[in-house]
């Protein structure tokens, strides 16, 4: 059945990126070991872009979770003084992969322009650390970010949630969290093709099975790490799914991009316009012929180029003014 | 920035550098992207500004896939040949990296391929669109292309010079040499296609049929065009069309034959007889005495076999004039009262 559904292609030029590199698996939970002991992402160590860029990184271990310690890192130009936006960054990688530091160069610029702080936090992954630890690991660094804001030199008023992928699906999380529990008030909610929903019901879950990046396949092997047997059943929480959530007013405005050709597009075309349904405002850009992450495979595409103009435009609008 | 090879390399250590170059250009080729598409991969690949030029247009793209302003290329960076006056390059400074000449290789076969299949312009869409070996769908799309309304059409068939102001048209080969196709809504004048002063002689194909039909049909009017009858539309021809396409492929007719046999002077005295309906108005158009020219009837109704002054004989003259006229026997320019159609083969016929 799933061999004959139809799905939209992918754009040409993130394709041949995808070809050239033989394609992207279908992640099982025992590749996971393997996994961890390579790049997630080809390309230049983040830490040395930001070194490069001229930003200075001080890691400070903070209490997680059940009171457990984990580390951020507090990421600014060196030399910095004033004050500026704070980016709090929930790093990608399906809940089972990846460090602080993947994906976090999608930020730096916005920091530069804005004389802004990032902080990327250390949460603990799933399956060693199932749901709540990733989640509420990210807002126990959400809260201490809030709290040292002053010290920081963040401006409370102009501090934005933001990932990719997981990361995404933890920010989204962890800003319901925020709102439920009257914690740090949010500008803004970067939500960079979001993984939302555990229950596997969608049409674009279907398209993308076997094929493409983070397939069906890799998707239910996340959330099975995340959740266990709570996965698909009403056992999970609003802020491990987010798309669970039956109440979204109240949040922080969104920007919401994904592919059209990802499993997670209609959890998150979803999720857009149920935050217009709640009053929230929200941005949402669906990128023709997209897969999952294709901004960090294949950079240099028109595509890509595209997307992260567009984010880049969101943001200007958000904390330029 | 790093290049795109280093980064591929990273993740898949055991495929060939070769292997990454082809297969990233083959999946672009088999999309067909386009010429920025096309650089972008060189550029990325090779971690260096690429550029290209043609007759129309300079690109360049740098090596983090963003186009930038065109320059042209200096004498020392490696560069490759697509065709006459088309060159890609890539702006490298100092020493050639290794896979510089493979991605040039592979940037220049891709853009090979994608302008050859880009070429294929309003000529060729015109071709397509009245080829009885097209399918129909290929024909529409051709039409498509074209972007000619959806009204009936019509194929007229004229000398390949002049063309037409602004309507498709295009030179075919054809097995009666080149001659230009040209398609028109039907019902307008297709004279009113061209510039007064030049208006060619034109065989106006049948309407209401498909376009291959309608093409067939407008070179055999074509054909048939003369000095003093420079527009000849096939459905005029009516059941001698029928004929005519029929004789296109076959041996020719021994009526056709047996005229081709007779001299000049002949053939004018039966055209005269054929035109002007009496030997009496005949021999006056020729300048001869009638009872010399009602003689010579006499002897070539012998020759012929029938009497072209009989009902049955007329007809059977006027179908075997046609078919002379079609199969191009006659020998050009000569008597001038005949004028033989301009689009006949001006080279030799296949």
């Amino acid at each position: 059945m799933t061999d004959t559904i139809a799905r939209p292609p992918f754009d040409p030029e993130i394709e041949a990126a995808l070809s050239a590199t033989g394609g992207f698996p279908s992640l099982t939970l025992d590749m996971i070991p393997v996994l961890r002991g390579a790049p997630m992402m080809a390309g230049p160590d983040p830490r040395e872009v930001l070194a490069e860029r001229g930003f200075t990184v001080e890691d400070v271990t903070i209490t997680g979770y059940e009171d457990a310690e984990i580390v951020v890192s507090v990421i600014a130009k060196a030399g910095r003084t004033g004050i500026g936006p704070g980016i709090f960054h929930t790093h990608g990688g399906g809940m089972i992969l990846g460090d602080r530091w993947a994906g976090v160069t999608q930020f730096i610029d916005w920091a530069e322009r804005y004389n802004g702080v990032i902080v990327t936090v250390e949460y603990r992954l799933a399956p060693e650390f199932p749901d709540p630890f990733p989640v509420e690991d990210c807002y126990a660094g959400l809260v201490w970010t809030a709290a040292n804001a002053e010290q920081l030199g963040i401006d409370p008023s102009r501090l934005v949630i933001g990932g990719a992928s997981a990361g995404g699906g933890l920010a989204a999380g962890t800003a319901l969290l925020a709102r439920d529990r009257r914690g740090p008030a949010l500008a803004g909610q970067v939500l960079i093709c979001p993984m939302l929903d555990d229950r596997d019901l969608t049409l674009s879950t279907a398209q993308i099975d076997g094929i493409g990046v983070w397939d069906r396949t890799s998707n239910i092997t996340g959330w099975t790490a995340l959740l266990g047997d709570r996965r698909g059943t009403d056992e999970v929480s609003i802020y491990a799914a987010p798309a669970r959530a039956a109440d979204l007013t109240g949040l922080p405005p969104a920007y919401i991009d994904c592919g059209s050709a990802e499993v997670f597009r209609d959890e998150d075309v979803s999720y857009a316009m149920r935050l217009w349904e709640a009053g929230v405002q929200a941005e949402l850009h669906v990128w023709a012929g997209g897969f999952h992450g294709f901004e960090m495979f294949a950079p240099h595409a028109a595509l890509s180029q595209a997307a992260a103009a567009a984010r880049d435009s969101w943001v200007n609008r958000l904390l330029g003014a | 920035m790093q290049d795109l090879l280093g980064r591929l390399t990273a993740l898949d250590p055991d495929a060939s550098e070769t292997l990454k170059v082809v297969s990233y250009f083959d999946a672009l080729v088999a999309r067909s992207v386009g010429v920025e598409s096309m650089l972008r991969g060189a550029a990325v690949l090779s971690g260096a500004t690429v550029g290209y030029r043609d007759d129309r247009m300079t690109v360049r793209v740098r090596a983090d896939g963003v186009r930038v302003d065109p320059r042209d290329m200096a004498d020392a960076w490696p560069r490759r040949e697509i065709g006459s006056g088309v060159v890609a390059w890539i702006e490298r400074d100092g020493d050639a990296h290794a896979n510089d000449a493979m991605i040039l290789e592979r940037l220049a076969l891709a853009l090979g391929i994608i302008r050859a299949r880009r070429s294929v312009g309003q000529e060729s869409a015109v071709e397509l669109a009245i080829s009885a070996y097209a399918s129909a769908d290929e024909r529409a799309g051709a039409l498509a292309r074209l972007r000619v309304t959806d009204g009936p059409l019509v194929v007229v068939a004229s000398p390949p010079d002049p063309a037409p102001a602004a309507h498709p048209s295009a030179i075919v080969a054809t097995r009666h040499g080149l001659t230009r196709a040209t398609i028109l809504p039907s019902g307008l004048d297709p004279l009113a296609a061209w510039a007064q002063s030049d208006a060619p002689r034109l065989g106006v194909g049948l309407e209401g049929v498909p376009l291959p039909e309608s093409w067939s049909s407008a070179l055999i009017a074509a054909r048939l065009t003369s000095t003093a009858e420079p527009v000849v539309a096939a459905a005029d021809l009516g059941a001698a069309l029928i004929v005519a396409e029929h004789a296109e492929s076959g041996t020719p007719h021994p009526d056709a034959a047996a005229l081709a046999a007779l001299d000049e002077r002949s053939l004018e005295l039966l055209d005269a007889v054929a035109g002007e309906q009496s030997v009496r108005a005949a021999a006056a158009r020729l300048g001869r005495h009638h009872s010399s020219v009602q003689e010579k009837l006499a002897t070539l109704s012998g020759t012929l076999g029938y009497d072209p002054r009989m009902p049955r004989g007329r007809t059977r003259f006027a179908l075997a004039r046609m078919l002379l006229t079609l199969s191009g026997w006659e020998r050009p320019d000569v008597g001038g009262t005949r004028d033989r159609a301009s689009v006949e083969p001006r080279a030799g016929r296949q």
